[in-house]
């Protein structure tokens, strides 16, 4: 992959130090100045920042809606889950699969789905639903307890819970800056843009968007696994809410769909907001999400970051 | 297979699929004129219900009164929440669309739970048997199958053979055309979501004494309408009557051959496969 | 100039197409000459467009054969023929409006350099607006674009559809002059144009079409003196 538009090297060099040091902070100080509560409130965020930047990496650059998102998450949790509870595989393997059973789906979805628009976002949520349904039904009781859910014993620290999400939500925005920055990430623009324009001109729609597809989701399945370690209890209408959809949609819509930093900032304002209004407001929890959704939409529908571009030219390169 | 099996999962299942059919059309209407999902659909759905609920407990009003009253109020509403907020996200990403609408949805179902709590309502309303081909089915849902006919083909006929029906087919069919043709298309997008969301309403009405009634009972709604709309061809209102049935008869043999959880599973699963298979919908033109 | 002429770079041979009942394109010949300049006119609705989606592979003939350099893309999906060394515009320019003019073209070439987008940026008289939002650019700046994005390809053919529509008289002269440049250098071209004073003074042949049926073909000083494209064309 080549970089478009980098900066100079001397410059790079203090960006790069820097970077990897606030990297490093990320993952090792939290655990050590948060108390409990404020530490899991922090999970929480890098958990949110993580799935909103790989909802991004495929929906906000290819503009095609996954709808389904939840389906990914919770099969990762519960590959995951199961991997430990049933056949006791260690949890770093365990984390893995739940990350690789959801990309490999996705790698057979994406070319049998060709359709587009909502025809696509309906399609993904009935594959998500569907599998919900599947996943606590009768049908793979001896494998996943069927609604009952899994217990799973806690002997995984939440010092190490947080180590692992963040540097998951790290690796995820690395992910997005390489892809935003390569030429990969400007077809997967490209194709957000005119599709039709893109097949004339040679670019491989289907292969770009299942690549992008398998990565997000791939992404998303590591999330849920640790998320399914963090709840220490799986249940499909727990680990398959629609709500990690919509949520994460919100956040990376909000920050700026198709930019690196939008849905980091989108993820952790939300997180935040969302603890304290759950925390004050409990009964108006609901309407005051539902309202923020309409106003995001209505008044910021390109997101912060892409409005920050718009009037500032020298923040339009693709890696912000 | 005797013929008690097969027959008694189609009567019992007719008035559920009516039921579907016409809340279903409403959803493909909207989808047809305006390019929008409307996610808030199942909401309309349980506002419905809680409408003729209402005009039951306080007003003493019966409920087939409570539904020809429904309809109207259901269109005014729909009318203003079309003027006000979804009339922004017309052509827009679905992005948009689907996250206004949600959040509507989030918002209508997070009120009426502050103001109403969660408890479970119903309206025993013609629930003895009555005995029809040696099946027992209970009087509300014959009642449920004639309303639900004669509103799907109050409103078939109306967008067949009324000038205005005409108009918003045209609007649905291609809007830049349609203006060009001198026709308002935003007021006739004004006029479709009204009617689909007196559709969704009146669907809400009759599960008021048919089934029960709950702040979220929305979301066993849209997931029931996105799959007959997709059967039927998002936008097609015949389709939506027609996936109405499929779908209704496919719950019903499910839910008596096989169980419960098989039954929920096939309207999404028929979702997906219909999609991957024919990417427009069963009967639905590529765009 | 014969239709299937030896030598033609692409070759249109007995081509047909219709919707429905309506034929749009009928048994339709004619070729395109290496290093040449042909404008493909005729009156609104005479098929233009629908020939160049035949071309390109956005549709597929009912009867007939394309040829494209020995090479028959008459089955062949888009991309397949864009690799080929075909390229088309569209009447509509379809620029990438949220990416910069620049990215628009870096995205095409998968080896493009920079350099050279810029090189060919300033050759089209985008130079200045290389950083702007293709959405941005005036209507004739996005035409001008969209040529510019089949060129980056280094196509043997480029099919554009009206460039020149919309386009103001500055941009226009800047376009043709680019097209000359590169014709000398080895390309061809086939392009759908209206204004007859372009057609005149800068194509090497014409195909003239009329319910999708070719009525004449052959430099502009004969065309204009053919009967039947008097009348169905220059309206007599």
């Amino acid at each position: 992959m080549t970089t478009v538009g980098a900066p100079r090297s001397g410059a790079r060099a203090v960006w790069l130090v820097a970077a990897a040091a606030v990297a490093v902070l990320t993952v090792v100080a939290p655990p050590r100045v948060l108390s409990v509560y404020g530490l899991s409130v922090a999970f929480l965020v890098v958990f949110y920042v993580t799935l909103a930047e790989a909802w991004n990496l495929f929906s906000g650059y290819t503009g095609y809606v996954n709808f389904g998102y939840a389906g990914s998450i919770g099969l990762g949790s519960y590959t995951t889950a199961v991997a430990m509870w049933k056949f006791g595989v260690s949890w770093p393997l365990a984390v893995a699969l739940g990350g690789l059973v959801p990309g490999v789906l996705s790698a057979i979805i994406a070319p049998a789905l060709r359709a587009r628009g909502a025809y696509f976002a309906i399609a993904m949520l009935g594959f998500a639903e569907s599998t919900r349904l599947l996943v606590g039904s009768k049908y793979l009781a001896p494998l996943t307890n069927a609604g009952v859910g899994i217990p799973l014993p806690p002997t995984i620290p939440l010092e190490t819970q947080f180590h692992l999400m963040a540097a998951l939500m790290l690796v995820t925005v690395l992910v997005t800056y390489l892809v935003a920055g390569s030429e990969f990430g400007l077809r997967l623009l490209a194709i957000r843009e005119d599709e039709l324009a893109c097949r004339v001109l040679n670019i491989n729609v289907t292969l770009e968007k299942t690549l992008a597809l398998v990565m997000s989701t791939f992404l998303a399945g590591l999330a849920g696994g640790i998320h399914g370690i963090y709840l220490s209890y799986i249940e499909p209408d727990a680990v398959f809410s629609a709500n990690f959809t919509v949520q994460t949609m919100v956040m990376a819509a909000f920050g700026g769909l198709g930019t690196v930093s939008g849905p980091v900032l989108g993820g952790i304002l939300f997180t935040l907001v969302d603890q304290f209004v759950t925390a004050y407001l409990l009964t108006w929890h609901f309407v005051i999400f539902g309202l923020a959704l309409v106003v995001v939409v209505l008044l910021l529908p390109d997101g912060i970051i892409p409005r920050l571009q718009r009037s500032t030219p020298r923040l339009r390169r693709r890696t912000v | 297979m005797t013929p008690d099996l097969v027959l008694e999962p189609v009567l019992r299942g007719l008035s559920i699929d009516a039921l579907y059919a016409v809340v279903a059309m409403g959803l493909s209407l909207i989808f047809g004129i305006m390019r929008v999902i409307n996610v808030a659909h199942g909401e309309f759905v349980m506002l419905g219900g809680y409408g003729v609920y209402f005009m039951w407990t306080v007003l003493k009003l019966d409920p087939l009164v409570g539904l020809f009253l429904l309809f109207p109020t259901a269109m005014l509403f729909g009318i203003l929440i079309e003027r006000t907020l979804v009339e922004h996200v017309v052509g827009k990403p679905e992005i948009s669309s689907l996250m206004l609408t949600f959040g509507l949805s989030v918002v209508i179902w997070g009120l009426v739970q502050i103001l109403f709590g969660a408890d479970f309502r119903s309206i025993q309303y013609l629930s003895a048997a009555v005995s029809i081909l040696g099946v027992h089915l209970a009087a509300n849902s014959i009642v449920i199958f004639v309303v639900s006919l004669a509103v799907a083909g109050g409103v078939f006929a109306f967008l067949r053979l009324t000038n205005l029906g005409q108009a918003i087919r045209a609007t649905s069919q291609n809007a830049a055309l349609a203006q060009a043709c001198g026709i308002n298309s935003r007021m006739m997008r004004s006029l479709g979501f009204g009617l689909g969301t007196a559709l969704a309403a009146t669907g809400g009405g009759m599960v008021a004494f048919s089934f029960v009634l709950y702040p979220q009972v929305g979301l066993t709604y849209i997931g029931k309408s996105f799959a007959v709309a997709v059967l039927g061809g998002m936008g097609s209102v015949p389709g939506a009557i027609v996936g109405g049935f499929v779908l209704g008869l496919a719950e019903s043999f499910a839910a008596q051959h096989l169980t419960s959880q098989a039954a929920q599973l096939i309207s999404y699963a028929l979702i997906f496969f219909v999609i991957m298979v024919r990417p427009a919908g069963l009967f639905g033109r590529p765009e | 100039m014969t239709a299937t002429a030896a030598g033609a770079l692409l070759t249109l041979d007995g081509v047909s197409k219709s919707f429905g009942g309506l034929v749009a394109v009928e048994g339709l010949s004619f070729g395109v000459a290496p290093r040449s300049i042909t404008a493909l006119i005729g009156p609104n609705g005479a098929g233009k467009t629908t020939v160049f989606n035949l071309i390109s592979g956005l549709l597929r003939c009912d009867r007939g054969r394309i040829v494209f350099r020995g090479q028959d893309i008459s089955r062949l999906r888009p991309q397949a023929i864009t690799r080929a060394g075909l390229v088309r515009t569209f009447q509509i320019p379809r620029v990438y409006a949220r990416m910069t003019v620049i990215e628009n073209l870096l995205v095409v070439g998968s080896r493009t350099r920079r350099s050279a987008a810029l090189d060919l940026l300033a050759r089209s008289g985008l130079a200045d607006v290389a950083e702007e939002y293709a959405g941005d650019l005036s209507y004739g700046q996005q035409k001008i674009l969209d040529v510019a994005r089949a060129l980056i390809l280094e196509p043997q053919l480029i099919l554009l559809d009206e460039p020149t529509a919309g386009a103001s008289r500055l941009e226009q002269t800047r376009l043709f002059e680019l097209l000359h440049t590169l014709r000398d250098a080895g390309t061809a071209f086939l392009v759908i144009e209206h204004q007859m004073e372009v057609v005149r003074e800068h194509s090497d042949n014409v195909v003239v079409v009329n319910f999708g049926k070719k009525i004449a073909e052959g430099p502009y000083g004969v065309i204009r003196r053919d009967e039947l494209v008097l009348d169905a064309y220059f309206g007599r």
